[in-house]
């Protein structure tokens, strides 16, 4: 009987401990990733960022405060419009893209917005909320990460941005 | 016979847990669809707690909202 016991806890512990994933944190490589626009129009990887500092973001239309930080983050597409050492990305994760579609023609960003409905690229972060955002220096690793989202944690985020310029 | 009950216990332990599974954070576009919520109207559920609370005088069994001030 001991031994059933003991073979249903290991059992358990092994099955439950697999749920536990990598997540990326500050200090860590960024992960790869290559993902094709939300309009289809570009495809963009991680190597075609290299040398410049990438903020990424991760959101979906189902999810409050993702649609509350998205049209914040043109602030800080506006704040570096003039250095091309910044890149501000957005990766939709909607299982639906005509979901991301609606709710991006609401709003005037000009950010390049991605989509992922595979849910590969948040699979290799280790995103862990929604919506959870990091910021990647120019060597691609990872300097600094940001979960949920409240109104002007956007200044947060741009200070973050300009330490690494 | 001990040993084959081990083993089907086993196997059928493993066969169960397996079936555990996390959801990921991106994957809930599903659960927060509004037919997904416990209450479909959640301002009518709430009428209808606080007249239970009222008529009952007692409150929380369906969670509880405030700050403590006693004002509700």
């Amino acid at each position: 009987m001991l031994k059933l016991i003991q073979v249903s806890v290991v059992s358990f512990i092994c099955v439950f401990a697999s749920q536990f994933a990598y997540s990326a944190s500050v200090g860590d490589e960024a992960p790869s990733f290559r993902a094709r626009s939300l309009d289809g129009s570009e495809t963009i990887s991680n190597t075609d960022l290299v040398g410049k500092v990438v903020f990424v973001d991760f959101w979906a239309s189902w999810c409050p405060p993702c649609l509350k930080s998205l049209p914040e983050f043109e602030n800080l597409q506006t704040s570096f419009s003039g250095r091309d050492d910044v890149v501000v990305i957005a990766i939709n994760l909607d299982d639906n893209p005509q979901d991301a579609k609606n709710f991006i023609n609401k709003i005037n960003v000009s950010y390049k917005i991605l989509a992922d409905n595979s849910g590969a690229i948040p699979q290799a972060f280790g995103v862990n909320a929604m919506p959870t955002s990091y910021i990647i220096d120019k060597s691609g690793v990872i300097r600094y990460v940001h979960s949920g989202y409240k109104t002007g944690d956007v200044n947060k985020i741009k200070n973050e941005i300009e330490k690494l310029l | 016979m001990k040993t084959n009950l081990t083993v089907i216990f086993i196997l059928l332990t493993l066969l169960i847990t397996s079936g555990c599974t996390t959801v990921k954070p991106w994957e809930r576009g599903t659960l927060s669809k509004k037919e997904m919520a416990w209450s479909p109207d959640p301002l009518a559920s709430t009428l209808g707690e606080h007249i239970y609370f009222a008529k009952e005088a007692a409150a929380g069994g369906y969670g509880s909202a405030g700050g403590g001030c006693g004002c509700n």
